[in-house]
């Protein structure tokens, strides 16, 4: 039995894969430190395969705060683990386009799996979640409700600024004059949706693509981009967002062997 | 006569009284989500404060983000015309002015006759701004009004990698929890704020020998410090509470007379 784990910016995931089958997966907020984030986010999973710490043989590690976990037995760049992860769930996947909580990444990979080429945004909080997240809250709205509630939208709020924090300016401006919070809504998974496909643009998307990542699961997002790129993506058997903890319990599990 | 000056900000709004030139009377409000109502509300506490009716007010002039809600305004100006304006009375040899808000940072050349030369603003990025400031400064439960005192204690100034306002934000939380010290990070916040003014006067040209310092963020000594190290010039100081400077000129261009009369 091994694990993977991921630590990200604002999400811990793991992942139990047991000769080749997942046991168990468990997402949580992050605590303050990496190391107490991987320890709680791993016992849940393990409760929920019924194992315990002493069935795993390995563990490998992912995520920004990868190398402060002293039980990993091993740790992998989060840019192999979701290409890695993403090509074990389905081995047509030739493009992952993942949105996390702090970056975004559009990776590029070879008949085999392998990481071909790469982009990532982690400089500007535009088309990232933090950015939903920033202003889902400005609306008041929750922000897994984002994606429903902006499919109802007929016509979305265009949204000018780049800058996160500019955009809120924005989005209060648009609540002070009672546009409707759906509009309001859509305009900002557009937003989002927008940055992300200024990103492939450096990059060619070659079929099929899946998307992966907290924001993935944002319909409203994930049809946004389907739009802008004219392409769609390919749906994945296992939750998007647990890709790199699955990568990185594949590489677990390759070091075993 | 007595002209009013609005000045609605992203994250305040200010009112100024003038007769003349003299400033009667201003307030600085944050601003909240039923701004036009507060606008009116502050602009009657205000005029009720020196008994005076709206009546009397001749005229008034609003700038701004907001501009466009001020119902007493007979029009917007931009804000760096104003800027000037406000400069050119507190002092008519400042040859550059510098205006930090809430998100926007501007340069503001005034000529020698008072009149505005060429102005520059931020790219619509947060990075470095009272925003950000505001940020890392909640995130440390420091009062804006204690973040000069605590920042100059600082010996050895946190160095911010991030490069975005909202990642500098998790990055700080981290360096919280990892055991930086709370005035090494609001400094190393002020440093981040000085680099971007400096980015921007570096865009500007000639910036000339006599520079003022205004905006909010301008009511922090420290800042004001580095600021001057940096630029190795003396900033002035206006006679009034820098963050009313843009309201202040809007009042001024109202009285409507010739700069040099004024």
């Amino acid at each position: 039995m091994v694990a993977g784990i991921d630590i990200g910016s604002l999400t811990a995931k793991a992942l139990i894969l047991d000769h080749g089958i997942i046991r168990a997966l468990h997402i949580m907020r992050v605590r303050p430190r990496p190391v107490d984030s991987a320890t709680a986010v791993l016992e849940d999973a393990l409760n929920i395969a019924g194992a315990r710490m002493s069935d795993i043989q390995a563990c490998c590690a992912t995520g920004y705060g990868r190398l402060e976990i002293p039980f990993a037995t091993m740790n992998m760049s989060e840019i192999s683990c979701h290409a890695r992860g993403a090509f074990w769930n389905d081995a047509s996947i030739r493009t992952v386009i993942d949105i996390g909580g702090q970056d975004c990444k559009v990776i590029s990979l070879d008949e085999r799996g392998l990481v071909k080429d790469f982009i990532m945004n982690d400089k500007c909080a535009a088309g990232t979640g933090r950015s939903l997240e920033i202003l889902s809250k400005a609306i008041g709205v929750e922000l897994s409700d984002l994606g429903p509630l902006s499919l109802k939208s007929r016509r979305p709020v265009a949204i000018t600024n780049k800058c996160s924090i500019f955009m809120e300016l924005e989005v209060l401006q648009h609540l002070y004059r009672r546009t409707k919070l759906k509009d309001i809504a859509a305009g900002i998974n557009l937003s989002v949706a927008k940055r992300v496909a200024a990103l492939t643009k450096m990059l060619t998307l070659m079929p099929a693509i899946c998307l992966t990542g907290g924001v993935s699961k944002n319909a409203g997002v994930a049809m946004g981009l389907e739009k802008l790129l004219e392409i769609s993506f390919k749906p994945l058997t296992c939750d998007p967002q647990i890709m790199g903890a699955l990568g990185a319990a594949v590489y677990a599990q390759e070091d075993l062997a | 006569m007595i002209t009013a000056g609005f000045d609605i900000g992203t994250r305040a709004f200010k009112i100024c009284l003038v007769e003349d030139t003299r400033l009667l009377a201003g307030a600085c409000q944050l601003a909240d989500r039923n701004l036009e109502q507060s606008i009116s509300r502050c602009y009657k506490q205000l005029l009720a404060g020196l008994d005076l009716s709206r009546r009397q007010v001749k005229k008034a002039i609003a700038t701004g983000y907001g501009a466009n809600l001020v119902k007493y305004a007979v029009y917007e100006l931009s804000e760096p015309a104003c800027l000037a304006r406000a400069a050119y009375q507190i002092d008519s040899g400042i040859t550059t002015l510098i205006d930090v808000g809430a998100l926007f940072i501007r340069i503001v050349k005034i000529d020698e006759n008072g009149f505005l030369e060429d102005s520059d603003v931020n790219e619509p990025c947060a990075a470095g701004s009272g925003k950000f400031l505001e940020l890392v400064a909640e995130a440390l439960a420091v009062p804006f009004n204690d973040i000069s005192t605590i920042a100059r204690r600082s010996l050895r100034p946190y160095v911010i990698t991030s490069t975005c306002a909202v990642f500098a934000e998790s990055e700080i939380i981290s360096q919280i929890n990892a055991g930086v010290a709370s005035e090494d990070i609001l400094a190393g916040a002020l440093d981040a704020l000085v680099s971007k003014v400096l980015a921007l006067l570096g865009k500007s040209g000639e910036i000339g020998e006599k520079l003022a310092l205004s905006g909010g963020v301008a009511k922090i000594p420290a800042l004001r410090e580095k600021l001057a190290a940096a630029l190795d010039k003396d900033l002035i100081d206006p006679p009034l509470d820098p963050q009313l400077m843009p309201a202040y000129g809007a009042a001024l261009l109202a009285q409507g007379r010739s700069r040099r009369g004024a």
